[in-house]
Formats: C-alpha cells, structure tokens, sequence
C-alpha cells in the first residue's frame, strides 16, 4: 500500500482543479489565453493515465480483488477510473475546442470564468468516478453539480440559459437531497459509507431501512442520468444551456453519472439477493425511459430538446444494460462502449447544431428543425456530416458504431432473458428512425428558407470537432474490438467480483 | 484461373460499388455539367465493372459442388464471435447476377435526373454495396448490417429525387421497413444466444453454419421465425404489410423504382430462404399455410387494385404486390420445384417489371404525367415504344416463351402437390394479370389519340440501349431457361434437405445433430478457437 505509483491516479484531479481556478483569474478580454491554458492543462492531465497505467492497476491484487483503494477507499484507482479519466478529459478535450472562438456568439462574457469552471467540473467528475464511498460520491456529485448549474447560466444575457440554470439547480437540490437521506440511512443501517463494507453488511441488516435507502439513493443516481420519471429538467436545461455545455452534459456527466451508477448498483447494492430490492423498479424505469423518451422526441421542433430527449431515450437503453445481476462483466464492456459510441457521436450532433446556428442564438428560430432546412446545398459537408451522426444515433449503417452499441448492449439483455425489455427497446429505435430522419429530411429533401443559414465557415475548433467526431465515428464503426476489449478487460477486473 | 486464387472476390464485388461513390465525391466540380457528365461515366465504370466482377464469381461458381463457394472469412467483433464471412451458393449467385445486370441500366436511365446528379448516383452505388453485401453476407450480424444498410440510401433516393410526396412516402418506407427489422435484430441475439448457451464453447457465433446447429423448442421457433418473417414480409411485401410499397413506388424516380422492385423487394424472400426456413424448420412450417394464403390474397388483391389504377406507375406497382404473390407462394410450398421457380420468379420479375419502370420513365420524361387517361393512341406516334412496351407486357403477364412463363409455370406446377386449393386460386392471378396488363397497354397505346399527346417523340438511342439487355434477357431466359434452372436448383434442393432435416432434428431427438449436419456446413473451427478472453460465462437470473 506503500507504493508511490498509486497516487498518480490523483494528479489529473489536481491538475485540472487547482489550474481551473488559476485559470478562472486570468484577465478578461482575451479568449485565447484561458482557451489555450485550460488546452495545455488537459493535455498534461490527459498524460497522466496514458504514462502511468501502472498506477490505476497497482491497486488490483492478483486475485483481482481492489485494494482499499486511496484516501481509505474514498477513491478507488482501479482500471474502471483509469477509462472514465481517459473518457472525462477527452470529453473536455472537445467541449474546449468546441468553445473555443464560440463564446461570444453563445452569449458568453467571461471566458476565463467559463474555462476555469469547466477544468473543475471535470475534475469534480474524476472524483466522483473513482469515489468507492458514499461521502465521496456526495462530494464528487455535488461540485459536479455546482459546476454545472453555473456553466448552464453562463450566458447570462440569456433568458433560456438562465431559467435552465436556475430549473436545474433547484431540482438537482432535490434530487441531491433524496440522495445524502439514502445515505444517511444506509449508513445508519450498515455502519460504514465504504461502498465495499456496505455491499457485504446489506445482506444481514434489517430489510426495510435498508431497501427505503437503497430507493432514496437510486432516484438520485437516476435524476442524474436523466431517466423517466427523472427526466423532466433535460430537454429545459439542455435547450437553455450554451451549447458546448449541452454537449457536455450529454457526454461527459452522463458518463461520470454512469460510474457513479455501476458501482453503487453493481459493487454496493450488486449482491444477488440485494439486488431482487432495486431490480423491479429499474426494470421499469428502463422501459419507461426508453418510451418516453422516444415517442416525446417525436414531437420536438428544436433540435436541441429533440436531442435531449434521445438522450434521455439512450439512457433508458443503458439502463437496461444495468440491470442483468448475471453478466456485469459483459454488461460493463457494453455499457462503457456505448457511453464512448454515444459521446462521439453526441458532441459531433451538437457541434453541428451549434454551427448551424452560428450567431443567431437569441432568435426564436434558434436550433429549430426549420434552420435546418436545405443545409445540404448551402453546406453540403456540413450536412452529410450531420447525416452520420443522426443515423448513428438512430442505428442505421452508415453510422455503424451505433448499430454495434446496440447490438453490446441488447446481447447482454437478450443473454440475461430480458427479452421483452429487448424488444421494447428494438422497437422504439425504429421509432427514432422517425425523429433523427426528419433532420436528414430536413437538410436533404426541402429547400432552403430564410432562417437556413447561407454557406458559412465555422471557426476551427469547431471545424476539428466535427471532423473528428466523423473519424472517431467510422474508426469505432469498423474496428469496435479496439475500444470494445478495454472496456471489457476494464469492467471485468472491477464488477466481475461478488461482494 | 490461378491467377485469381486468393483473390476476394466476394469482398471486391461487394465494396467496388461503394469505392465508386468515394470516387465521385473525391472528384472536385462534380456539379458542373462537365462534371455531371464524368459522374454518370464514372459510375457505369463502376456498375460495369461490379458486373464484370459478379460474372468473374459465376465463371468460378460451379453450380454442382456443395455449400457455400469463394467463401471469405475473418473475425471482425471478437467478443461476440461476429465474423465477416461472405460465400455464394447458386440462389445468392442469381440474384447478384441480376443486380448487377440492373445497376449499369439505372445508371444510364439517369438522364432523367437533374438535380445533383452526383449525389444520386452516388446513393446508387452505395445501395449496390449494400444489396451485394445481404445477398453475400453468411454472418446474420454482418447480414443485419447490410439489410439496414439498404434503408439509408432508398431512403435518401425517394426522398431527394422523388416526386411530390415524397417526404411521406420516405419516410413511411423506412419506418415499415425498420420496424419489422429491429424486431429480427433481437431474434438474431436469441439465436446465436440460445446456440451459444447449447454448444457450450467459449464464444458465441452468428455464423449460419454453426446456428444450424441450435435447437429450439417449437415455441421458441415460433416467436424467432416471427419476427424474421415479419421483417422480411414487410420487405417483399406480403399482403396486408404492402401498403408502403404504391407510395415509394410513385414516388420514387424511374431508377429507384427499378431498383425497388428489381432488388429490394427480393431481400425479403431471399432472406426467408437463407435464414428464416433452414433455422426455424418447425415455426415455419406453423406459419407456412397462412403464408400461402396471404400471399394468394395478395395474388388477387394485387392484380384487382392493380387493374383499377388510374396512375401507370401505382398500376406497375401493385403487379409487383400480385407478382411477389408467386414468389412467396413458391417459397413457403417448400417442394424444389417450386422453391427453384420462386427463385426464377425473382430473376424474372427484376427483369420485367425493371423494364416496365424504365418505360413509364421514358413516357414520364416526355409528358411528365403518368395517368392512363392522358394517353391513348400512342402507338402510331411511338412505333418502338409501342413494341418494346408491348414485349415486356407480355414477359409481365407470363406468355409462353417469355422468361415471365418460366418461373410461374414451375411455382404453380410445384405448388400444387402443397396446396392444392389455393393454387388454384393463384391461377386466377395469371388471368388478372392478363386482363389488367393488356388492358393498360389497350388504353394507352391504341383508340383515340389524345390530341395533348401529338408531339410525343419515339424512343431515343440510349433508351434503347438501356432496355435492349433486359429485352435480350426476356427471350434469353424464356427459350432456354435451363442454364439458370440448373444454377439454383442444386442450392435449394440442398438447403430444403437441410430444413428437412434440422425438423427432423427437432422431433427425433434420438437422432444425434451432428450425423444430420451435412459435412460442408460444420463450422470451419470457428467455435472450436478458444483465444478469446471471453469471461466467464454469465449466468441468468
């Protein structure tokens, strides 16, 4: 336990916390300073993981059982942090170059504010993927949250970007409340906040308390998620806020989000007959989430909410991969998979959306179907870009790494005999064949209107994004093992293991 | 041909097409009206080529050999044991043959779209790869992959270069056709789960030949064959599920109907006869008479709605409904007479009602309307189109010494030994089908001339040149049909022995699977290979 190499899995925490906060002081005025700052930052934190594997392995025994993990086991430097890590910072990665040469037109006044607040937020996220305990996961969520509340408020000359924060803020309280209560009352129960200790004492206490914890804990973890019935704060806070924040909800918290979810379902409430408490009504949030969200994205006009209500709708296929008590190694490598899948494309949708819309953002017509409309002859790249995004998301090959998420994530519930919740979730994506294709129908089949934007040169960090989220797409697409076996190999060594 | 051993010819015919997409698109000023011009070249290039290719791959077919032929093979996704493995048999073969026949033709048909013609042609030649890659593809996930492939060009075809609904028709296609198949999709998983789960080896497969090896329940077969024939009857279409097919089919331009009825509608046959009927022996043979029925409803139904048609095109397009009729009705009689005539049906109905299309194209580019009432008496001014249209007319209604004879004599001949009554009732279909062809080609080219129609000019040289192979092909297959029998019939006598056989696996279980299994569809080792780190296998609730 002595051993230095461990404690690296720290520096990318500490590297993007105490640099975001330098960062948030630097004089006003100049984007690029604080652009290129929080650029350096992350891509020395980005090297960490990738220099120092060593470090997030050392904590496995031989036996593949963790360690007590850092800070007593307040963070767990396990393969399952180390790819979160690699997955928040490149995350970030994107959302700086997304910003970068936006701000402006996003409404956005303090770009070293917006900068610095963001280097925390994901350093927050880090914490909370490797927090192994309950006080940590808290703490890690909460200035998450913090974090984010402000980023969705952060052009404040805007009315929707303000009411979003504000909506999110006052119903992440709650949602924060519901949480620290199961808390309380696992601990009460079990004695210990140590996720490990609790999954072990769960199996002998008293049933009652401890299953009305176990509840009071998942509605937070689902409000976080965004899924049904938890859902109602996404489709307002992801319209409103700026919309390099958007993306980054949908990506990198849905990720951090989706840690923090496996290992309290699968490390601390994971044991069989644990499990049998929570399993029925996630089943049903699941098949909830992935109705709703779908039949509700066929409605929206603005393709941001439409947006936020497929990811909403994805979530709810996640959520069904969480559930099989049998198959978490497979169900992990699926699901990790799928929040990569998901984010590439997700950022690419939304760098779009947010070059499409350029200046306009104050407009009613602000990421509406409408401006969409004959993109593909004022901005053919643009729009054939656009195209492989939306069918990724929908399923359909070309976007082919779409369709082989799905297939990880509904082999392992056909595998688990959860056949109907498979074929609920089969037959609401070719429900959203119907929304994504109306963009492609949008774009393709009618003709420009005045709020189509003319041809337009997006700044280059925008430009890359979309560029390499195309790359990313059809790389994943054709090779899935690639990133597939990691994720494998990586929920393998970690939920795999009893408690 | 030793220079070609190792070659993969099956991959190469498969993504040339969509390499020829990527050409076009690499070219800078494709949109000019030289640059027009270069893409319609580069892509009858690269149809021609497919063509000459898919010839290369029946030069090196041989029809009486066994099993799959100029297989490739190769681990893809290896935690799921998805492989991309392609291979032949004489039913694939036809059926490549015949796309690649048509593709070069829509091509030239192309003169008829204006507006970025590139785009269309790419869209084309993208469909191609993705047609090629379901009738090649051995592996049911890499087969999926292609099925839905085929969805986001047709897609982009109706919808772009449509006519005035074409945003509904559009879309109604692709959400008919995604319905059906995201339900296959999870029948997929079940299959290889169930075969996984039997085997007991270290990884799952989706290859055909190690699925024959499963065994289901009858209940489990019914549920699975449900939800494929539900895809694949949506595609064909069977009677009721057709409803999408008038509207894609009007308003799709001429080289997308053609290619609609020319190829898609056969993915779905082809996909019952591949997949559907040799793994769930006992579902389909649940399902089969109600198979019959419905499809001689749709023979009739198609053939009345069809005669009624005020529009030439939905009138084409409903024969395609009665027509498709046969096919399924061959197909789910399950004798190898009628199996083999279902499968020339298919060859057959590509060629005839393709050329019906292009037709209606050439007629629709001059006057740009389709309704039977704007026509009359048009055979004096167009006498080659008047011939050519009444050729193909009779190849669609099935006249001795078309090819059209050929397939839906043996479909019915087979048939009768299954189902007797409701072949009978078939025979109407060829009666209808008669009175509701002649009586368009009546209306349209004889009687009064409609004075609107006095400038009509006859048929140009690259229209002709267009049909002239088809035309070839209609006299070709229906004088000797011989070679083409004898390419498909080996196939499906083997693959009805394996269906045969497999039901008999299921009822006698004394009978051990692997004495049944003929030797060629043995897995090649795949499941036998232990490298991967699978883990430990999950176990259910």
């Amino acid at each position: 336990m002595t051993n230095v190499t461990q404690w690296v899995a720290v520096i990318p925490t500490a590297v993007l916390g105490l640099g975001g906060m330098v960062l948030a002081l630097a004089p006003r005025g100049e984007e690029r300073i604080p652009a290129f700052g929080a650029l350096a930052l992350l891509l020395v934190a980005l090297s960490v993981p990738f220099l120092f594997e060593g470090g997030y392995t050392a904590g496995v025994g031989a036996s593949g059982v963790l360690n007590a993990g850092l800070f007593g086991a307040g963070f767990l430097h396990d393969p399952v942090t180390w790819f979160f890590t690699v997955l928040v910072l490149t995350g970030t990665l994107v959302v700086v170059a997304m910003s970068f040469g936006r701000l402006k037109s996003l409404g956005i006044s303090s770009s070293p504010e917006y900068y610095g607040l963001l280097l925390m937020t994901s350093a927050s996220a880090i914490v909370l993927v490797g927090a192994g305990e309950l006080i940590t996961i808290f703490v890690g969520l909460e200035a998450l949250s913090l974090g984010l509340y402000c980023l969705c408020g952060s052009a404040v000359s805007s009315r929707r970007s303000v009411e979003g924060a504000l909506k999110y803020f006052i119903l992440g309280s709650f949602s924060s409340a519901f949480l620290l209560y199961g808390m309380s009352v696992l601990y009460g129960v079990t004695g210990s906040t140590e996720l490990a200790v609790i999954a072990r004492e769960l199996v002998s206490v008293r049933q009652i308390p401890a299953i009305f914890g176990v509840g009071l804990i998942l509605v937070g973890v689902f409000f976080k998620l965004g899924a049904v019935p938890f859902h109602f704060w996404a489709p307002d806070v992801y319209q409103g806020a700026p919309t390099p924040v958007t993306a980054y909800m949908a990506s990198v918290v849905k990720a951090a989000a989706l840690a923090m979810a496996m290992r309290l379902l699968w490390n601390g409430f994971g044991h069989n007959e644990v499990a049998g408490w929570w399993l029925g009504s996630a089943w049903t949030v699941a098949l909830l989430t992935m109705i709703v969200g779908n039949i509700v994205a066929v409605r929206q006009r603005n393709v941001k909410r439409m947006l936020a209500y497929s990811s909403v709708a994805h979530v709810g296929y996640m959520t069904a991969a969480l559930l099989p008590p049998g198959a978490r190694a497979a169900g992990g490598g699926a699901l990790l998979f799928y929040i990569v899948a998901y984010s590439v494309v997700t950022f690419g949708a939304f760098a779009v959306t947010m070059a499409v819309t350029g200046d306009r953002v104050d407009q009613p017509s602000a990421d509406d179907i409408s401006s969409f409309a004959g993109l593909s002859r004022t901005n053919p790249r643009i729009a054939a870009a656009m195209t492989l995004f939306l069918l990724t998301l929908a399923g359909l090959p070309p976007g082919t790494v779409g369709l082989v998420g799905k297939f990880y994530l509904l082999s392992v519930v056909v595998q688990s005999h959860f056949v109907g919740l498979a074929v609920v979730a089969a037959i609401c994506s070719a429900i959203s064949c119907y929304f994504y294709l109306r963009v492609i129908s949008a774009m393709y089949v009618q003709q420009a209107t005045d709020v189509t934007p003319p041809h337009f040169v997006s700044p280059l960090g925008t430009r890359i994004v979309i560029g390499s989220m195309v790359a990313a797409s059809i790389i994943l697409g054709l090779t899935p093992s690639f990133v597939h076996n990691r994720a494998q190999a990586v929920a393998h060594g970690v939920f795999v293991r009893q408690p | 041909m030793a220079l070609l051993d190792g070659f993969p010819l099956l991959s190469a015919l498969v993504w040339l097409p969509l390499l020829g997409a990527i050409v076009l698109y690499a070219i800078p000023g494709g949109d000019s009206p030289e640059g027009q011009l270069r893409s319609r070249g580069l892509a009858l290039g690269f149809t021609v080529m497919t063509l000459i290719l898919s010839l290369l791959a029946l030069s090196r077919f041989s029809s009486n050999q066994p099993g799959y032929q100029l297989v490739e093979s190769f681990r893809w996704i290896e935690a799921l044991g998805v492989r991309y493995e392609l291979g032949i048999d004489g039913v694939s073969l036809a059926l490549i043959l015949l796309t690649t026949i048509l593709m070069p033709l829509i091509v030239l048909s192309s003169h008829s779209i204006h507006e970025s013609v590139r785009g269309y042609l790419a869209c084309m030649l993208v469909l191609e790869t993705a047609m090629l890659g379901t009738l090649v593809a051995l592996d049911l996930f890499l087969f999926y992959l292609f099925w839905e492939f085929m969805l986001a060009p047709m897609y982009l075809i109706i919808g772009i270069w449509g006519g005035k609904r074409r945003v509904y028709a559009s879309m109604k296609f692709v959400l008919y056709t995604a319905v059906g198949s995201v339900l296959m999709f999870v029948a997929i998983l079940y299959t290889s789960w169930m075969a996984y789960d039997q085997a007991g080896v270290q990884l799952p497969s989706f290859l055909l030949g190690d699925l024959l090896h499963a065994r289901f329940t009858l209940q489990e077969q019914i549920w699975l064959f449900a939800a494929f024939a539900l895809a694949m009857c949506i595609k064909i279409p069977l009677f009721p599920l057709h409803t999408w097919l008038p509207d894609a089919h009007v308003e799709a331009p001429t080289g997308g109907s053609v290619v609609l009825a020319g190829v898609l509608l056969k993915m779905g046959l082809y996909g019952l006869f591949r997949f559907g009927y040799p793994l769930f022996p006992d579902g389909a043979a649940v399902f089969a008479p109600y198979l019959a029925a419905l499809a001689v409803i749709g023979i009739i139904y198609g053939a009345c709605i069809a005669w009624v048609q005020l529009d030439i095109k939905k009138l084409v397009a409903y024969s395609s409904v009665s027509h498709l009729g046969y096919c399924v009705l061959g197909l789910v009689a399950g004798t190898s007479l009628s199996v083999t005539g279902s499968t020339v049906q298919m060859i057959n109905h590509g060629i005839s009602t393709g050329a019906l299309f292009l037709l209606v194209g050439v007629l629709y580019d001059r006057t740009h309307t389709r309704l039977i009432a704007d026509y009359g008496g048009i055979a004096a001014k167009v006498p080659v189109f008047a011939t050519l249209f009444l050729l193909f007319t009779l190849s669609s209604i099935a006249l001795p010494l078309t090819n059209g004879f050929v397939g839906e004599f043996m479909i019915l001949s087979g048939s009768y030994e299954t189902y007797p009554m409701l072949t009978f009732f078939a025979l109407a279909g060829v009666v209808l089908g008669a009175v509701y062809m002649l009586t368009l080609y009546m209306k349209t080219m004889y009687g009064e001339v409609n004075p609107a129609r006095e400038g009509l000019t006859d048929i140009r040289l690259i229209e002709a040149v267009t049909l002239a192979p088809l035309l070839i092909l209609v006299f070709w297959l229906g004088l000797f049909p011989q070679p083409l029998v004898d390419l498909i019939e080996p196939s499906v006598v083997r693959s009805l022995q394996i269906t045969k056989e497999r039901s008999h696996v299921l009822r006698e279980s004394e009978l051990t699977r692997e004495a049944l299994i003929p030797e060629d569809m043995a897995p090649r080792g795949v499941l036998m290979q232990k490298q991967s780190e699978y883990p430990s296998r999950p176990m259910s609730l």
